[in-house]
């Protein structure tokens, strides 16, 4: 375990660690009489001391919350947040006002044009990584790669700082029905969690992802359900004691989950949402998903992350692709954030819409764009973001970023500022290198933070 | 089986043959051509919504007519006074080719003209529109919010058909008669649709042209990209691409398909080794009714242009040409084949490059029509 | 890592955040683990520091007198890069990395970011030559003598020697794909102590179930998991059969790789080889892509579009060289059973990038070998007759006596290519196996072999890659040696406190059960499982409450993964090991299986010290003798008996060959 000192010395992230021998004892005891009533209670959580309903309702008041609307491929600027109305290099998509004035959208995000004045974009996203493996790390974890260090994602990181160990849902959700995808299924394949551990990596879920065997055996018991699993946790963990075993943490990682899972599983069950709610978000796999983000921080996920493939990579077939996945990102942003909002629940959660870089801003001879790196945009709303605003730009063409430009660590740096939580806290990974939330003192983008 | 392509009864079969003779830079990429006849003159649609009018002999261009997208189509019209375009602006304008002078703008469309046909007979024009939007768990294409393909009266520009028909349409043509319109879409969807009733005579689905992509776009790519009705009026040619696990490459293999558009029956289609991979967008018939050529873009393979003989379904002739290719023609007397082609947007120390082209090809080897 | 002097971190980190970048872009294409010109590898800090066949390329402090410092400059004869010249900005760049270097010359900067790369320590030149083995070392003590100067550079120290019982369990794991039976683990300990290990090794190489095991696992590595379809394909064209027959008489590796290269059995009983190219459904990229990880070590499906972005020696032409090769095939049902007939004429394509014009796909390979092939002059159109062929293809549509063959075989060509003469083969090979049997390869992940991916003991791959051909390609022979290294059998517990890194090989690293040794290790532990009317001695015979294929069908559906570079448990793995009926028969009592033999045991701590003998194959120390004792207790009868069997079945240890 990985504890991570904020700068008042609280330490966080201990649950389950066997800090020493009489806690261990105790811990176990605790398991074997089947103290494992409401979920998993670990009491090396200071939260799970704290079980009672009162603060759970609060908690749920004041927890954030954080949905990342990956759209992995990259997603062309041009033909979203950045048009080029007039230009050669604008796109068959054209552009709209939208209700910030002088602020124009792509010509198929006519309903977050509605609702400008909710959003943050930046334009001026300048990264240095133009291929989409290195991008797709840069972009979910903050930072260059400094092997053999792993960096947790960003989906990893909220689960430790957002999330908390005796939470029935997942802290970590990524909903993806696309289990090839090349590069970012490589990235699936990878390791998420990092130094954090394999606790905080993701449940995944979506088209065959699903949650089944949710139902306990007839013949068993809850009581019997959980002695069990107490003692093959028990186990397990003194393996993983022993032998600094990995697939060890990695197993009782998902362990945990179970209880929680079984009495929450229908979160996951797209058929159990309100078909009104169905129908508005739209019927593809991404739109139905982004309703189930909503739905899951809604219910106690504090991060949910949603992905379909690697569509928006249009080399070949760019206007054929786009004029349904445009229109598709739009609507879902414009259902989400106006639902969140209608519920009280914008100021807690935190949108962010991005890829992993953006697109060229000429055609290629396959009648594609191509990746671009030097000059893209993304957008974020909710909590701790300004609503309404449009921070950095491009020239005429989308070439070059015109004035300041922003990265992957002040971008990161904004997300938790904008949650709350410190950028530059440092990691306290025992005598190995120290590393900070976010690297080099990187500020957070100031003109989107509230 | 050789054919005996010459028209004199004792000389050899010789080998059909396209030369490159001559191209023509255009700004922007060329999206449609029409030919005159004779062919001195080409019209072609560019990226950047002009329409230009482009002189054969000097090889100069001029634009004569601009729409607020892509234009994506041009007719001649018969006598050739009056071109018409589409674009993706939804709209299409006939253009008076003597005065220069635009003579009507019609809104035909909210979304964008995919294709643009005009009758031989000068009687009508088509354009088809439709927008691929997300209708299931799946991506299967929704219903369209309007009709997807309109027949308008070529000389009034009266609407005298619209019809829905599952979007995105991407392709539509005339039968030779013009008695009959063709129109497919993404999902290898192809209808024909007789004028004077306005219903449908025949209606079938080829698996063949659209791919589900399994790899990185859980949706549909692909559809039919061209068609074209052969000079008899007997069958309909469509092109596209055959399908992938991974579409978005654009590497499915290079593909046409001919059916009896009656009854729907597929007659034949590239044969096997004759092609590589790549998307077809392109397909023309040569005044001898007995050749055609299918272009597009080469992604493996040995061409992106080559002359198919008809009634065998054979690869004649084929070659790389280097671009896209977004359309074909043949000159009336079929002795030359235009090309619109699309090269890759450059920006050259702040200046955007030449990036349209369109070809002229001597075609040899065949008979030419009288 | 504790002993990182400041200084020589400054100087690492600086090298790869500053001097790699540059040389990666403008140097590694040449000077690269897969491709090093002059022998020098510019690919990592340590293997740029080692130098080439000239010697050290960098002096540290003193660019002005480092080779590879002067010949960046204009005008340099010899000049690099050959036809470039750097910026003055980068050269500054590499001026200031080697100035750095000055400050703690003789510190090796062991596991620095960016360099993992470090079987050998001082960049100092002073330093003596790498260790070279005596000759005739025997290869076992070549593997530990390189591992064991790893480990002092790294300054990490190694884990004790496992235990018998830990051992005896890993070897049959490792080997036959599943736990010792009773039998076994009684005849172990009957062996007379000298040499007993070995004894078992050479039997269990010998066994039978070897050969099933390396089947089923090549099976997966080469063809993936099946579907329905192709499961029934594979075996009725004999593939598993061929397949197994090929590790049983122990066929050297480089004819193997061949004979499914060219897809032409030489014998009826080898019919089954076709498969492995047949399956890909006339699909030549997916040949290609099958193919390169085999014999070159790396994947080549990122070069399909355009030059590979990072690893920038895998070029597009290699890709399409190597589907060439497999473009005039095409399976066919011919009378003699499938198999793959090739054309003597066509398949001469090009190929596109977004960028650039096409250009003709010729028969180049990553390896840089070529096939010289006439190409038909532009327009000329190739004739096909009977005189090309050595099997004559039919006229007509009608089922050929066998599939054709050319006189000139691209396919054959290509094997020969990549099969003979090619030091990637065999590295390839090693790596695969060495992979298999410690749980990481000197190259990880182990079909990356890339320049992206340097290998952790790059002496010790080069040594054990030249054995394994001069050995005549001989797989057992290689499993052998690896097996018989001490650092093979480390124990998985680390030394001290903190783990060492995985590449280290400090201590034996885990690798999860496979869905195939865990159905057969979940039936073994819990049985035996003998029918009603026979008391058999031997182990595993199928009860009827007990379905092992069902339960292993099961299990691949929900633990696919075989080998994969990070071991990631699923949810959905949790889920089911928890609620899945799949599993409960193994927990109930029969007639003589585990379950019942509890039953009737006189006390509890007795119970718990059958159940962890049975499974875990050791017994339990005090503590957790105590846990289950207490746990049986609180769940008195059947119900506790079987959670009990249920904790010990799902848990880690059981999970994990460690």
């Amino acid at each position: 375990m990985m504890p991570l000192l904020d700068p008042n010395g609280t330490v966080h992230g201990m649950a389950g660690a066997t800090c020493g021998q009489p806690d261990h004892v105790l811990h176990r005891r605790k398991f074997l009489t089947g103290l494992g009533a409401a979920g998993a209670v670990s009491l090396g959580s200071w939260a799970g001391l704290f079980s009672l309903p009162a603060f759970a309702q609060q908690a749920r008041r004041t927890a954030k919350r954080c949905i990342l609307l990956w759209l992995c491929g990259a997603p062309s600027q041009f033909e979203t947040w950045d048009p080029k109305p007039g230009r050669i290099s604008a796109g068959p998509l054209g552009s709209i006002p939208t209700k910030l004035p002088g602020v124009h959208f792509g010509g198929l995000m006519s309903r977050c044009a509605t609702i400008a004045d909710q959003l943050a974009v930046v334009r001026c996203m300048k990264t240095d990584q133009n291929e989409h493996l290195q991008g797709i790390n840069l972009l979910n974890r903050g930072a260059a790669p400094r092997p053999p260090f792993v960096r947790p994602v960003l989906g990893s990181v909220l689960a430790q700082q957002l999330g908390h160990l005796d939470n029935p849902v997942p802290n970590f959700i990524l909903l993806d029905p696309c289990p090839e995808g090349n590069e970012f299924k490589e990235f699936k394949a990878g390791n998420w969690a990092g130094w954090l551990g394999a606790q905080y990596g993701p449940v995944r879920v979506g088209g065959d992802y699903r949650i089944e065997n949710v139902l306990r055996q007839a013949d068993l018991s809850a009581e019997d359900h959980a002695s069990r699993n107490a003692l093959r946790r028990f186990l397990t963990r003194k393996y993983e004691n022993e032998r600094k075993s990995a697939a060890a943490a990695s197993q009782n990682a998902v362990f945990e989950r179970v209880k929680g899972l079984m009495s929450c599983a229908d979160l996951f069950d797209l058929e159990k949402l309100p078909a009104k709610d169905r129908e508005r978000y739209g019927p593809g796999a991404f739109a139905q998903h982004a309703l189930q983000a909503r739905h899951l921080v809604e219910n106690g996920a504090p991060f949910v992350m949603v992905a379909n493939g690697m569509p928006w990579d249009s080399h070949v077939f760019h206007n054929e692709i786009y004029q349904m996945l445009t229109p598709e990102l739009d609507n879902v942003i414009f259902q989400l954030i106006t639902d969140l909002e209608e519920r009280g629940l914008l100021d807690s959660t935190l949108v962010v819409a991005m890829g992993e870089f953006g697109r060229t801003p000429w055609l290629n001879q396959a009648r594609g764009r191509d990746h671009y790196c030097k000059a893209w945009s993304m957008m974020m709303a909710g909590c701790g973001i300004k609503r309404g605003v449009v921070v950095g730009g491009t020239d005429a063409d989308g070439v070059d970023v015109d004035g300041k430009a922003f990265d992957e660590k002040n971008l990161f740096a904004t997300i938790f500022t904008a949650l709350g939580i410190d950028p530059h806290a440092l990691y306290d990974l025992g005598d190995l290198p120290g590393f900070r939330r976010v690297e080099d003192r990187a500020e957070p983008i100031r003109e989107v933070l509230a | 089986m050789a054919d005996q392509d010459s028209k004199s009864p004792t000389s050899p079969p010789v080998e059909p043959k396209l030369t490159k003779a001559k191209d023509i830079a255009l700004p922007s990429a060329v999206l449609a051509l029409e030919a005159t006849p004779d062919g001195s003159t080409l019209f072609a649609a560019c990226l950047d919504g002009s329409v230009q009018r482009v002189d054969t002999g000097s090889g100069k261009a001029v634009e004569i007519g601009r729409h607020g997208s892509y234009a994506s189509g041009v007719a001649l019209l018969p006598g050739g006074r009056r071109l018409v375009s589409s674009g993706y602006d939804g709209v299409v304008r006939w253009i008076d080719l003597e005065s220069g002078r635009e003579v009507r703008s019609v809104q035909a469309h909210r979304f964008w003209s995919w294709d643009l046909a005009g009758s031989p007979d000068g009687r009508w024009v088509a354009s088809v529109t439709g927008q691929y939007r997300a209708g299931s768990y799946r991506y299967d294409p929704a219903p369209g919010t309007e009709p997807s393909v309109r027949v308008y009266d070529a000389v009034s520009g009266a609407l005298r058909h619209s019809w829905d028909f599952r979007p995105p349409v991407q392709a539509v043509a005339f039968s030779p008669d013009g008695r009959q319109v063709a129109a497919g879409n993404l999902m290898g969807e192809v209808a024909v649709w007789d004028l004077e009733s306005g219903r449908i005579v025949s209606q079938w689905k080829t698996d063949d042209l659209t791919s589900w992509g399994i790899i990185k776009s859980h949706h549909f790519l692909g559809g039919v990209f061209a068609l074209e009705f052969t000079p008899d009026g007997q069958r309909l040619y469509a092109c596209g691409m055959g399908p992938m696990r991974d579409p978005m490459a654009g590497n499915g293999v290079q593909r046409w398909q001919s059916f009896d558009w009656r009854t729907g029956q597929k007659l034949d289609q590239t044969h096997e080794g004759e092609s590589g991979q790549g998307l077809m967008e392109a397909l023309a018939f040569h005044p001898d009714g007995k050749h055609f050529v299918m272009a597009g873009r080469l992604f493996q393979g040995t061409w992106n242009l080559a002359l198919f003989d008809a009634a065998t379904g054979r690869n004649r002739f084929s070659i790389d040409a280097h671009h896209r290719i977004t359309d074909a023609r043949f000159s009336a007397d079929g002795r030359r084949l235009f090309l619109a082609k699309a090269r890759q947007q450059e920006l050259k120390n702040g200046r955007w490059t030449d990036f349209g082209l369109l070809e002229i090809h001597t075609v040899t080897g065949l008979g030419t029509k009288t | 890592m504790a002993a990182l002097v400041s200084g020589s971190l400054v100087a690492a980190d600086f090298w790869s955040a500053h001097v790699e970048p540059v040389l990666k872009e403008h140097c590694v294409e040449c000077h690269s683990p897969t491709r090093s010109k002059g022998r020098l590898d510019l690919s990592t800090f340590q293997n740029a520091l080692r130098g080439g066949e000239r010697g050290a390329g960098f002096v540290p402090g003193r660019p002005d007198e480092s080779p590879l410092y002067q010949v960046l400059k204009p005008g340099a004869d010899p000049h690099m890069p050959p036809k470039r010249q750097l910026s003055d900005e980068h050269i500054a760049v590499i001026r200031t990395g080697i100035e750095k270097l000055a400050a703690n010359p003789a510190a090796a900067p062991a596991a620095g970011p960016g360099g993992t790369n470090l079987a050998m320590a001082t960049p100092s030149p002073a330093r003596k030559s790498a260790w070279v083995p005596p000759a005739g070392m025997p290869m076992p003590a070549v593997i530990d003598g390189f591992l064991e100067r790893g480990w002092k550079a790294r300054k990490v120290r190694p884990a004790a020697p496992a235990d018998d019982a830990t051992w005896l369990r890993r070897i049959h794991l490792d080997l036959v794909g599943r736990i010792p039976t009773e039998d076994e683990i009684a005849a172990f300990q009957r062996l007379p102590a000298r040499h007993r290990r070995e004894t078992v090794v050479d039997g269990l190489l010998a066994h039978p179930d070897h050969a099933r095991h390396l089947r089923e696992v090549f099976d997966v590595l080469w063809m993936g998991r099946p579907t329905a379809k192709t499961e029934t394909q594979r075996r009725d064209h004999g593939w598993s059969e061929f397949l197994e027959a090929a590790f049983r008489e122990n066929r050297r590796w480089d004819a193997l790789v061949r004979d499914l290269i060219v897809a032409r059995p030489a014998r009826p009983a080898e019919r089954g080889l076709v498969q492995f190219l047949y399956e890909r459904q006339n699909n030549p990229q997916a040949m290609a892509e099958a193919v390169a990880p085999l014999v070159f070590g790396v994947q080549i499906g990122c070069a399909q579009c355009h030059d590979h972005m990072v690893a920038r020696e895998i070029k597009q032409a290699h890709y399409w060289g190597m589907v060439a090769a497999f473009n005039r095939s095409k399976n066919v049902d011919s009378e003699a059973g499938p198999g793959l007939a090739e054309s003597a004429i066509g398949g001469f394509v090009s190929f596109a990038n977004l960028k650039k014009e096409s250009q003709q796909a010729r028969l180049v390979f990553f390896n840089d070998r070529r096939v010289d092939e006439p190409w038909p002059a532009d327009g000329g159109k190739e004739v096909d007759g009977p005189e090309k062929y050595r099997v004559v293809p039919p006229k007509g549509k009608e089922r050929p006596p066998a599939p054709s063959e050319p006189t000139f075989s691209r396919r054959q060509a290509l094997a020969d290519a990549v099969t003979r003469d090619n030091p990637l083969l065999a590295r390839a090979a090693v790596n695969r196996v060495w992979g298999l049997l410690m749980g990481r390869g000197l190259v990880h992940p182990v079909d990356l072999m890339d320049s992206q991916h340097p290998a952790s003991h790059p002496e010790l791959l080069d040594g054990l890659a030249r054995d394994f051909e001069r050995s005549g390609y001989d797989v057992r022979r290689l499993i052998r040696n690896v097996v018989r290294s001490r650092a093979y059998q480390l124990d998985s517990r680390p030394a001290s406190g903190k783990p060492p890194a995985d590449e280290a090989f400090a201590r034996a690293l885990e690798k999860p059960l496979s869905a195939e040794q865990l159905a057969r290790a979940w039936v073994q532990a819990t049985g035996p499982w003998i029918l009603p009317d026979k008391a058999s001695a031997s182990t595993s015979v199928k009860a009827p409450t007990v379905d092992a294929s069902s339960l292993q069908r099961a299990l691949v559906r929900d633990f696919p993964d075989l080998c994969t570079p990070e071991y990631n448990a699923t949810l959905q793995q949790a889920m089911f090991l928890s609620n899945s009926p799949v599993l409960e028969p193994l927990l109930r009592p029969y007639p003589g299986n585990l379950a019942q033999r509890l039953k009737g045991l006189p006390d509890d701590r007795a119970r718990v010290r059958e159940a962890f003998r049975a499974i875990l194959g050791r017994s339990p120390d005090r503590e957790e003798l105590q846990a289950g004792v207490d746990h049986l207790r609180e769940h008195p009868g059947r119900g506790g008996r079987s959670q009990f069997l249920w904790a010990l079945l799902t848990g880690a240890e059981f999970q994990v060959n460690h």
